[in-house]
């Protein structure tokens, strides 16, 4: 296990760093209004709140690549965090979106996505946080974003998801955390309020 | 579904905390416990933990498992990572920090600088951090080791049992009855200091008491009652019914390594010459069953696939053990004369072998009269009319 926590101490640490980087940067972009063709790529940060077996909120990042007028790839890393009965459960996911923007030439993108996503969920039992199981999920993910253009080359966005993963459910309790030994497929309910940097 | 968001930075930061902290990397060892806890030491070399990897039944069966097989026995059976040590110590219990599971023994050990116990300790040491354990107080401990999900034939199922049953309901624990003064009873605990130096506080006997300690007796005693009913008389023989109680609230009668007892009714008859037959549950020189069909049985139904009873690759067929504080009842047909001479009674006692007759002898390693001698948990006579 041990090795397991050096695992996501790096991610987790690099996802706190990225937001204050973003801002940073985005002082020194020249005026930029709209989707427009020129912008191809994107980089932002996140602010993630989960609803499912338990509910998570964190921090993640961004990178979005416009492929044509409509259709961007997104790939992002999000980290969170929450306890149920105590127990304190982390996610660190990594993932891919599509989404299809209706709404090309406005300042306002409207998109429906899909994507996939790879999940470590790591629980600690309650009263000995040394005891954890820790599992990796495959997940799907499916929903609506908004975006809106401001100038300085940043959009604001938010998302909202519907996701589904395959795994072992994990359940803490004081002094025990368990897999399931059965795979399973869990539901939750996911939004995301993001700011981009479009170069 | 307790979640607090608002606390989720601070959560992060000690995900970080926990992930960059030192990995406990050596096991200490059981005799560093003995210099203090002199007592303890004493009374716990006594008991089966301290052997659990050196019975003759043990070595013999784990001599025929495959390495895989071999390090699912030691997890439980011998559980230590620093080096030369046997059986369950000190530090395995004592270190616990929890489980990944009820069962399959699956402990997680903590830091090793802390001894998890009851934490109330008054004085403190230099030896080691006191922290209070619920894991280690509650019985999940004792749940971890005997609760075995194994292949085959190879079930164990107290705590299950304990769960479900009458003693938890009650918040009796197994630490209870098999740490108290009177094994086999929730009768409280001695008093007694933790260290020659120590003041005087409960005492938790380190013996175990099982049937395979010396003090097997006070348990055993605690575990049935029998009844033999005024039998009717049918054809030549009386039906008498026998009715087998499990006194104990706390788990099955038997429990534990079933696989490896062996639980039985003997019946014998006196007739008017005030000679005494046997009516059933009989055994051989070797100790083996001579009416192993017929004969009342309180063991599992176990089939063995092959000439050499290997309980991994066997199936239980059915698990007769009795349910905590359950009843029951079987009829039993005993000749009302013998050679002419007509039955004066007839007494029943409930048997327990440490060790399976069978099993011993299919591994080439026969019982010894400290193994073979059965216990007698329950003792009924009734005259015939
Ligand atoms: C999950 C823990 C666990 C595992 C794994 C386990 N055992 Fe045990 N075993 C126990 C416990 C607990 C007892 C004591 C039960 C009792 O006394 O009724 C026991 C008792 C026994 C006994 C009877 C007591 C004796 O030593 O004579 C034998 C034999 C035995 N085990 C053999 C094995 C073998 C061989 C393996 C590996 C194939 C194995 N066990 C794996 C927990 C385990
Ligand atoms: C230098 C002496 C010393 C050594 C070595 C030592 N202990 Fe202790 N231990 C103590 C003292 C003193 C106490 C407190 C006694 C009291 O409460 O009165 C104590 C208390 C305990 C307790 C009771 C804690 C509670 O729940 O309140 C446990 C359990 C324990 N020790 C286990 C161990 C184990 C296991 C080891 C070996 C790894 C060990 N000790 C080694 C001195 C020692
Ligand atoms: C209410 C008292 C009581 C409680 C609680 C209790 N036991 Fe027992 N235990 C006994 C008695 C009496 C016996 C002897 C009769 C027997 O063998 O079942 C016994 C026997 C055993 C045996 C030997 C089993 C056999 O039949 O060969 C094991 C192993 C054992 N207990 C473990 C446990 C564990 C583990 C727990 C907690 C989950 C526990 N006990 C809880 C009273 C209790
Ligand atoms: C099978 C698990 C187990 C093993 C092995 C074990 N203990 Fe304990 N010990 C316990 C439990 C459980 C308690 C708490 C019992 C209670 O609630 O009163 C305890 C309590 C204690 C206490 C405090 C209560 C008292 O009696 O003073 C001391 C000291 C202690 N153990 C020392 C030791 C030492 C030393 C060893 C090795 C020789 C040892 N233990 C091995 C389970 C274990
Ligand atoms: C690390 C695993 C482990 C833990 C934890 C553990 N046991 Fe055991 N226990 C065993 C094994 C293995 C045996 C069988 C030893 C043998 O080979 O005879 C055993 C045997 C026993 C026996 C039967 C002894 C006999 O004479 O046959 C009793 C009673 C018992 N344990 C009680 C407890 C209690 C009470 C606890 C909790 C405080 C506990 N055990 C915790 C592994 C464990």
């Amino acid at each position: 296990m041990r090795p397991l926590h050096r695992l996501y101490a790096l991610p987790l640490s690099l996802s706190l760093l990225v937001p204050a980087t973003a801002s940073a940067q985005s002082v020194t972009e020249a005026p930029r209004v709209g989707w427009m063709p020129s912008s191809r790529v994107s980089v932002g940060s996140r602010l993630v709140l989960r609803v499912g077996p338990y509910t998570l909120g964190g921090v993640g990042g961004q990178v979005a690549v416009r492929l044509g007028e409509r259709v961007t790839v997104d790939l992002f890393t999000d980290h969170m965090v929450g306890t149920r009965d105590g127990a304190l459960r982390h996610d660190h996911e990594v993932g891919t979106m599509l989404r299809v923007n209706l709404t090309p030439g406005s300042r306002w993108a409207v998109a429906p996505m899909v994507g996939a996503c790879a999940n470590l969920a790591v629980l600690h039992a309650a009263q000995s946080p040394d005891v954890t199981v820790s599992d990796i999920q495959f997940g799907a993910r499916a929903g609506l974003g908004v975006d809106y253009a401001l100038p300085h080359g940043i959009s604001l966005g938010g998302e909202a998801l519907a996701l589904a993963y395959l795994g072992h459910a994990l359940t803490g309790w004081a002094y025990r955390a368990e897999s399931s030994p059965d795979l399973s497929v869990t539901g939750a309910g996911q939004v995301t309020l993001h700011a981009n940097l479009h170069f | 579904m307790r979640t607090c968001i608002s606390d989720l930075v601070g959560l992060a930061l000690a995900a970080l905390v926990t992930a960059c902290a030192p990995a406990p990397d050596v096991a200490r060892a059981n005799a560093d416990c003995a210099a203090c806890h002199t007592d303890h030491a004493a009374r716990f070399a006594t008991s089966s933990h301290a052997r659990a990897s050196e019975s003759a039944l043990f070595t013999a069966l784990r001599a025929r498992a495959d390495a895989p097989t071999a390090a699912f026995c030691d997890r439980c059976h011998a559980p230590h990572e620093a080096p030369d040590e046997r059986g369950v110590g000190c530090v395995t219990c004592h270190q616990a920090a929890g489980a990944r599971g009820l069962s399959n023994g699956r402990l997680v050990p903590g830091d090793p600088s802390v001894v998890y116990g009851r934490g109330a300790s008054t004085v403190r040491t230099i030896a080691h951090e006191i922290r209070a354990s619920g894991f280690v107080t509650g019985g999940e401990l004792c749940g971890t080791c005997h609760e075995v999900d194994g292949p085959g034939a190879l079930v164990e199922t107290p705590f299950t049992e304990w769960s479900q049953g009458p003693a938890r309901a009650l918040a009796v624990t197994c630490i209870d009855c098999h740490m108290g003064r009177s094994p086999g009873r929730a009768d409280g605990f001695e008093t007694a200091p933790a260290t020659p130096t120590s003041p005087a506080h409960r005492r938790s006997d380190h013996g175990f008491v099982g049937p395979d300690h010396a003090d097997a007796p006070a348990l055993l005693g605690q575990s049935a009652v029998m009844t033999l009913d005024a039998p009717v008389e049918a054809d030549g023989a009386l039906v008498f019914a026998l009715t087998i109680t499990n006194r104990n609230p706390g788990h099955a009668l038997p429990s534990g390594a079933r696989f490896a007892r062996e639980v039985w009714v003997e019946v014998t008859a006196r007739d008017a010459t005030g000679a005494t037959h046997t009516v059933s549950g009989g055994t051989d020189a070797a100790g083996a069953p001579r009416d192993p069909e017929t004969r009342i049985e309180l063991g599992d139904r176990i089939a063995y696939h092959d000439e050499v009873r290997v309980p991994w690759r066997a199936s239980v067929l059915a698990v007769q053990a009795l349910a905590p504080g359950a009843s029951r009842t079987w009829r039993v047909n005993v000749p009302d004369r013998w050679n002419g001479a007509p039955t004066v009674s007839v007494t029943a006692r409930l048997l327990y072998r440490r060790n399976d007759a069978r099993l011993r002898a299919s591994l080439g390693i026969p019982l010894t009269a400290r193994d073979g001698a059965p216990a007698v948990l329950a003792t009924a006579t009734r005259d015939a009319p």
